[in-house]
């Protein structure tokens, strides 16, 4: 724990020290204030609106998955120990979530243009 | 302070250009583009990205509009190049590059950037303080009265995006944007007005800036060349790195006197015409979209219209398709992804002289 | 051995310096790989990125019109933060900086904490190429994702461990590569999508001028640059651990091999993967799930009986 707390440290004085090395040699000190870009015009509105995420049921699908996914690392431990019956019981669930994941598919979740 | 000039000379010894071509400047923009080829110059994305401003030929005056909100975007050490004829491109760059490394004579106060606030054309004050709130949306009551938190309400001279039915039948943020005139892979020129909801288009409208004081159509220019200028400008849409600078190579090498660098040209345009053909990446990513009707004449999908590019590009005689109409390509675009759209419009040879009716631009 | 870390043979401050400029130096070599494939120029590849490094320095830095400015910086600052701590459990030498029972878990969450990062580095701009890019990169995220962590299990599974150096150790008879090519083949792939480079692009890509580096100069630039290209190549050396053996092969010492076939993997990764345009995530979100899912999961059921067989004790 300590030589990875020891190693975050270090990459955060790498980090603060290029931030210190690029205020000492760059001869703009001050950040630019400019408008984002959007093709040389001016916005007419501000960017950060509620983007409309269309793929949003695909995130739900994942987060099931992904569930599923925190029990398969211990499980890919004990599957030597335990036999087949830890082989089919995950494989058997699995083929649950597959079965789920072609329904979203079908229905066009997956597809969002 | 030496230690930092010369960092700073051999950071920007090569620096990145952004190119701003007027439109019917094309065989200058190839010059150009062939002369920072052989330096080994790349191009910026956008303007934090650049360090030299490039701008051929002179701007209409929408387009150097344009030009001004870009070069106030661009972060120092940054200088400005305005070339005007093509026969003084190397000297002209050269000169630019040597600006870039030179020590800032104007001090680190006198930075000449016009505020957001005044490009907006908002009040001076309004900008600045919602500026100065580095947390972002507490300028939202300068507009006072009933806006608070509802959209609508100005926040640092802009207004927040507002709702509109969406096709899923949902209120929600229709975000105006402008993409154009000057994009990678774009017709410099071009500005598409569209309205975002997501990354898909809802709604699109395509004008020419600058419209009443377009050029003349160039006919002079050399089939192969002008068909892979366009295949390069489509790869670098598509994020084909590789393939846009083989076609670059080659169509530069056209241009070349020297008929052994014209048979390598030929020999690196095949080259690049199979490779665009046969990739079933592209195919997968690119293809179906842009669809048009057959009768339209305007030669199938995106895909279609790139690989008859390819055979033009390694001069087979292939009939050059009529350029479509600007409300035609916005019928395309308009309900794609974002993407999409941009590789459907790199997938037409949009030319400033399809013109227009200048009430189209009105809206502008 | 096996719970020997670097700290123990070396001591605290040298193992984390290495694994430190290790790091670095394997971004630098991506970036070299990269560079020299692009530009078709091998001369001057090596440079360039050092260019790059000192342009991100003498360049003066940018805000936006209202921006979330302490959330973009912060995404900024994590891109190579998290590049470098997912080093802490690849193996130099034959051993990992820091060893756990669940050094993939580590691998796999600095690569999930990525997602925020580079949304924020999206989202903070308050412009509308930047925000595009960010959420490319989570739809494209919801693609990979899967396909990566089955390929990770598959490696732990075939050991019984997740430990990095016992996976390695596994190894010792035949390379995890030889019975689990799509797992190798998918982390690979998984590796260039989270670094968003080559065909997986789509988050920082030319038609949206840059995606999520398109409002970028100076120093921030710079830390995500470099961020992106430790990642790629602490994913090319964990794919050498996790598939390829290790340091183990004949004549030369161990180290040396692990570098020689890191290089490997990245040029070949290089190679192919600029031999593609940018993939849309629209669409390789579908392949993601009824393509690569099913295969990966394949993939482990047959390491799995495989297993069960003792094929691997």
């Amino acid at each position: 724990m300590i030589a990875v707390l020891s190693l975050l440290a270090l990459i955060l004085a790498g980090v603060v020290g290029l931030y210190a090395a690029s205020s000492a040699v760059r001869p703009a000190r001050e950040s630019a204030t400019v408008l984002p870009y959007e093709s040389g015009l001016v916005p007419q509105q501000h960017a950060v609106s509620r983007y409309h995420t269309r793929w949003y049921a695909v995130t739900v699908l994942f987060l099931a998955f992904d569930m599923e996914m925190i029990f398969m690392y211990p499980w890919a431990v004990v599957v030597a120990d335990m036999g087949t019956t830890a082989v089919v019981e995950m494989f058997g669930f699995l083929t649950i979530l597959l079965v789920g994941v072609t329904y979203v598919w079908r229905e066009g979740a997956l597809r969002w243009t | 302070m030496d230690l930092s000039a010369r960092l700073r000379g051999w950071a920007l010894a090569r620096p990145r250009v952004l190119l701003v071509d007027t439109p019917g400047a094309t065989p200058f923009r190839w010059a150009v583009e062939a002369d920072l080829d052989r330096r080994g110059w790349s191009h910026a994305r956008s303007p934090a990205d650049t360090d030299l401003l490039v701008v051929l030929g002179p701007p209409g005056p929408g387009l150097a509009a344009a030009v001004e909100v870009l070069w106030s975007q661009v972060p120092e050490p940054r200088h400005r190049v305005d070339l005007r004829r093509p026969d003084d491109i190397g000297a002209a760059l050269d000169e630019g590059g040597a600006a870039l490394i030179r020590p800032a004579g104007s001090g680190p106060g006198a930075d000449d950037r016009p505020s957001p606030a005044e490009l907006l054309g908002t009040d001076g004050d309004a900008g600045h303080e919602g500026m100065d709130h580095g947390g972002g949306h507490e300028g939202m009551d300068h507009g006072g009265g009933h806006e608070g938190m509802d959209h609508g309400g100005e926040v640092a001279g802009l207004p927040m995006a507002m709702t509109g039915p969406d096709r899923d039948g949902l209120e929600l943020d229709v975000l105006t944007v402008v993409l154009g005139p000057v994009l990678p892979g774009w017709p410099t020129g071009l500005v598409l007005r569209a309205e975002l909801q997501g990354d898909v288009l809802t709604s699109a409208e395509l004008c020419w800036l600058d419209a009443a004081s377009l050029p003349a159509a160039e006919l002079d220019l050399d089939p192969q060349q002008a068909a892979l200028d366009r295949l390069v400008r489509f790869l670098v849409v598509a994020g084909w790195p590789t393939a846009a600078r083989d076609a670059r190579r080659a169509r530069d090498g056209f241009s070349a006197g020297d008929p052994d660098r014209r048979v390598a040209a030929q020999r690196r345009a095949a080259a690049v015409a199979r490779r665009v053909r046969r990739s079933r990446a592209l195919a997968w990513t690119a293809g179906g979209i842009g669809c048009t009707a057959p009768e339209s004449g305007l030669g199938g999908d995106t895909l279609d219209r790139v690989r008859r590019w390819c055979e033009i590009a390694v001069g087979q005689p292939v009939a050059e398709l009529a350029g479509p109409s600007l409300d035609e390509v916005a019928a395309l675009v308009q309900g794609a992804e974002l993407g999409s759209a941009r590789l459907i419009v790199a997938g037409f040879d949009l030319q400033p002289v399809t013109v227009v009716p200048p009430s189209e631009s009105a809206h502008a | 051995m096996p719970d020997e870390t670097l700290v123990d043979v070396w001591g605290l401050a040298p193992a984390v310096l290495v694994i430190m400029v290790g790091g670095l130096a394997l971004g630098l070599v991506v970036a070299a790989v990269d560079r020299a494939v692009v530009s078709g120029e091998a001369g001057r590849a090596v440079v360039e990125p050092l260019l790059a490094g000192a342009r991100g320095l003498v360049e003066q830095r940018r805000t936006t019109l209202a921006p979330d400015r302490l959330l973009w910086r912060i995404g900024c600052a994590a891109v190579p933060t998290l590049a470098l701590l997912s080093l802490a459990v690849v193996p130099v030498g034959g051993r990992t900086l820091w060893s756990t029972s669940a050094d993939l878990v580590w691998f796999n969450a600095m690569e999930a904490l990525l997602w925020a990062a580079v949304w924020l580095v999206g989202w903070g701009p308050n412009a509308v190429h930047a925000l595009t890019g960010g959420y490319r990169f989570l739809a494209q995220g919801l693609a990979y994702e899967l396909p990566l962590m089955f390929a990770l299990i598959t490696a732990g599974l075939a050991a019984g461990s997740l430990r990095t150096t016992d996976v390695v150790a596994a190894q010792e008879g035949l390379w995890f590569v030889v019975t689990m090519p799509v797992a190798f083949v998918v982390f690979v792939a998984g590796a260039a999508a989270f670094a968003f480079w080559g065909p997986f692009a789509a988050p920082a890509a030319a038609d949206i001028a840059g995606g999520v580096t398109s409002e970028l100069s100076g120093v921030d630039r710079l830390l995500v640059d470099l961020g992106r290209a430790v990642f790629l190549g602490a994913a090319a050396a964990m794919a050498v651990a996790l598939f390829l053996g290790g340091d183990a092969g004949p004549w030369l010492p161990g180290p040396l091999w692990f570098l020689l076939k890191t290089l490997a993997v990245v040029t070949a990764l290089v190679w192919a993967g600029r031999r593609v345009p940018v993939l849309r995530p629209d669409r390789t979100v579908e392949v993601g799930w009824m393509v690569l899912v099913p295969l990966t999961l394949l993939q482990a059921l047959a390491v799995a009986v495989l297993v069960l067989n003792g094929f691997y004790a």
